[in-house]
């Protein structure tokens, strides 16, 4: 497939005052094909601000290049920048103006103008639905209003590559909902390459044709959904409460004894807060919990249970499948969010 | 350029649909001016005082018997007359009726030596007139003693010019009426003397004996006999543009210009600082992630800041206006007819005071930082430019404010030079808002 980004050992170093470097980035090298929604995953501090800023010019950078649609953004930096549409996380739209008027002010930064500005600003209002709000402040609109409006703003030179900064931070699920339809529209009815970035698992998992995962600076992985698990070998895992069992040893070696079961994890909730006021006095715990790693979870779901309902009463059961939560925590030993 | 002039109109269209923000830019230097001039104009009057302040100038070379310019100065400034040894002019020093002594109740005079001074501090509010004796006052006032010479002598007019201010209209008068009743001794004994002499000159046989008399014996004649009479007369001055406006207009003028140019700086460094505000926001990534240059960036967001001060500083100008005609009940345009020097000093003004804006914010570290020092050089300059009421002597010039202000005051008064304001301002503009703009566009580094 044709590749819509190609980034090349792209890095950036900063410098402190006391001379010391800081690699922000480290040589980075992927690509988006496209009409592919990729989305870069990583906590904060990561490099994943940094390399998105590099590639639609907002910094430079210290080594390497990225190439947009064939355009160097080091060389080539104007028809590199006329190809992209930058939606930023902050609601980076001017307050005072109504939502027409900061259509009009940007699509003017893209050198658009008269009759050719106006229907690409109505095209857009269609679109984001915006048509009964157009001529209102955007100070007078709700959050998930002017989400919408950020991402129009971004949409309005008809951009082949779409960078996204996580849109749907602090909007209601409603208007989360949209917005992900939106970003499916985005590729699906104008084939539009969207580089997406979120802190959000289930979005990334949702959305992403493609994942890559950065850390440190360096891209550490970078794929399909199921390919990261198969990566990293992730198996399900079957969640099991339980009221303490009299017998433990019984239960674990009668679980540990079955051909399927990989690994059996078993914990006790042993100190439960008594008083409930937050003193010292506990009282014996009552609940275990049990985790059996397997290949199939459901294949296994209901052989586990025979075996555990003839010795002790389960409060709950849950089938989990492995996910980019467990990839990033496999890859990186902490979770997304730390 | 499109894209600058799109920027640039957003700063525009931005402040215009800030009620709060137009509220400080024009109704706080507008009402402040109003305020001051009310209370110091009193509503279109002219300024109170006790003993009218005047200039006196004696320039008299003397001629004839002594220097009689210095006999009216001293009149004027209740000085004892300096006594002659031969007081040959017994005519005139008999009939003098003024009472010296009393002018001093009246009048708060002062000896100056320049005219030039004097003209000065009347135009600045000093005085309420100057008295201005010329050079050829006793010589052609008091004409040779020799009666042989009489024939010969010439006889021209002469000049006390009284130099008043409008803004003390009712004052420049009692000091013309005073200089008359000091002058009239001299006219009424020059009447007689000439009506006597016309009777000696109608026989010949008089006139024979006339030039045959001893030289003395004519001396009392000598000093005020002159054919042409109400050869002494007072020079009312055509009164200026600025004269002839009352003091509020005055007070509007000089006060209204300098908070105009005050209030501006604050425009000045706070449309500048909304960079910081837009780089918070993200507007100022989504800008430069765009095929936009940070140059066109920063040359749009100038440029608005620029507009916006020129069109506070212009409608200031013509508010004060209709303020004055409002108060006059005519039309009154306070800032001259020179169209183009008033555009030039406006475009000058704005210029420096958004130079300052760039300077102080480019110095600063943080919005904070910019906020602290604009306010300290705002009141700095604004301390030393007479925006608070009274200037700093030479120190003042080293405020825009003084250039600018006093720009517009002499564009008030009909006096066009105004080279040096635009000078100073001009170069003061470019110098700091090349340095401040290189030092800001360092600073918005995303």
């Amino acid at each position: 497939m044709d590749a819509m980004v190609e980034v090349k050992g792209l890095g950036k170093t900063f410098v402190r005052k006391d001379g010391t470097p800081i690699h922000a980035v480290k040589a980075v090298s992927f690509s988006i094909d496209r009409g592919e929604i990729f989305s870069l995953l990583g906590p904060n501090g990561a490099g994943k601000t940094t390399t998105i800023s590099m590639i639609s010019g907002l910094i430079e950078p210290s080594e390497g290049d990225a190439i947009i649609g064939g355009y160097s953004i080091r060389q080539q930096p104007r028809q590199a920048k006329q190809l992209i549409g930058v939606v930023p996380q902050e609601i980076a739209l001017h307050p005072e103006l109504t939502a027409r008027q900061n259509l009009w002010f940007f699509g003017r930064m893209y050198s658009l103008r008269g009759k050719e500005l106006k229907m690409r600003m109505d095209e857009v209002i269609e679109f984001m639905d915006l048509e009964e709000r157009q001529n209102d402040r955007i100070d007078t609109f709700s959050g998930g209003m002017k989400r919408r409006v950020n991402i129009g703003v971004g949409l309005l030179n008809r951009p082949q590559l779409v960078y996204m900064d996580e849109p749907t931070a602090g909007v209601d699920p409603q208007n989360r909902r949209r917005i992900l339809d939106t970003v499916f529209r985005l590729r699906d009815e104008y084939q539009m390459t969207v580089l997406y970035t979120t802190h959000l698992m289930e979005e990334a998992e949702e959305l992403s044709d493609r994942i890559g995962i950065i850390d440190y600076g360096e891209i550490i992985a970078l794929g399909t959904q199921a390919e990261l698990t198969e990566r990293i070998g992730a198996e399900d895992r079957l969640v099991i409460e339980v009221q303490r069992p009299s017998d433990e040893q019984s239960l674990l070696e009668a679980l540990r004894a079955h051909p399927l079961a990989s690994k059996i994890e078993y914990q006790v909730n042993n100190l439960k807060d008594g008083d409930g006021g937050g003193g010292n006095r506990f009282t014996p715990a009552e609940e275990a919990v049990l985790t059996v790693h397997c290949q199939n979870g459901r294949k296994l779901l209901m052989e586990v249970l025979n075996i555990i309902e003839q010795r002790v009463e389960i409060s709950s059961i849950e089938v989990r499948q492995p996910d980019l939560e467990a990839v990033f925590l496999n890859l990186t030993g902490r979770a997304l969010r730390d | 350029m499109e894209k600058i002039l799109t920027i640039a109109w957003k700063e525009l269209y931005t402040v215009s649909t800030d009620r709060v923000l137009l509220l400080f830019m024009l109704g706080t230097p507008l009402a402040i001016s109003v305020i001051i001039g009310l209370a110091f104009g009193s509503g279109g009057g002219e300024l109170t005082m006790g003993a009218i302040s005047v200039a006196v100038v004696n320039l008299d070379q003397g001629g004839g018997e002594g220097n009689l310019g210095e006999t009216v100065a001293s009149i004027l400034l209740s000085e004892p007359i300096a006594s002659r040894e031969e007081p040959t002019c017994q005519l005139l020093s008999e009939s003098a009726p003024v009472e010296t002594r009393a002018l001093s109740n009246v009048l708060n005079a002062k000896r100056v030596d320049d005219p030039k001074l004097a003209r000065a501090g009347v135009d600045e509010g000093i005085y309420a007139a100057a008295v201005i004796i010329p050079a050829d006052f006793s010589r052609k006032v008091n004409p040779p003693r020799n009666p042989s010479l009489l024939e010969q002598a010439q006889l021209e007019q002469t000049q006390i010019e009284v130099y008043g201010s409008g803004a003390a209209a009712t004052s420049a008068t009692i000091v013309r009426s005073i200089a008359e009743t000091v002058i009239q001794p001299f006219v009424t004994a020059n009447a007689a003397i000439r009506g006597t002499a016309q009777t000696v000159f109608a026989n010949p046989l008089n006139a024979i004996k006339f030039f045959n008399a001893d030289e003395s014996a004519l001396a009392g004649f000598a000093c005020a006999y002159n054919p042409n009479l109400g050869n002494i007369s007072l020079e009312r001055q055509a009164l200026d543009d600025v004269q002839a406006k009352s003091a509020f207009e005055q007070i509007l003028v000089r006060f209204g210009s300098a908070q105009a140019v005050f209030f501006s700086l604050f425009t000045a460094w706070t449309g500048v600082l909304s960079v910081y505000r837009d780089r918070n926001t993200g507007v100022l990534q989504r800008l430069l992630s765009s095929p936009t240059s940070r140059r066109s960036i920063l040359a749009g967001k100038l440029l608005g800041v620029q507009w916006v001060i020129v069109l506070q500083i212009l409608l200031l100008l013509v508010f004060l206006s209709i303020i004055a005609s409002i108060s006059s009940g005519s039309f009154t345009f306070l800032w001259g007819n020179n169209w183009l020097a008033l555009v030039l000093l406006l475009l000058s003004v704005s210029l420096a005071v958004s130079g300052v804006g760039v300077f102080v914010v480019g110095l600063a570290r943080t919005p904070e930082q910019a906020t602290l020092l604009g306010t300290m050089v705002n009141m700095g300059l604004a301390l030393l430019g007479g925006a608070f009421g009274f200037r700093l002597g030479e120190f003042s010039k080293l405020s825009l404010l003084f250039w600018g202000v006093d720009g517009f005051e002499s564009l008030s008064r009909g006096d066009a030079a105004i080279g040096l304001n635009l000078l100073v301002l001009l170069t003061q503009g470019l110098i700091l808002f090349s340095v401040g703009s290189w030092l800001f566009s360092r600073r918005i580094q995303v």
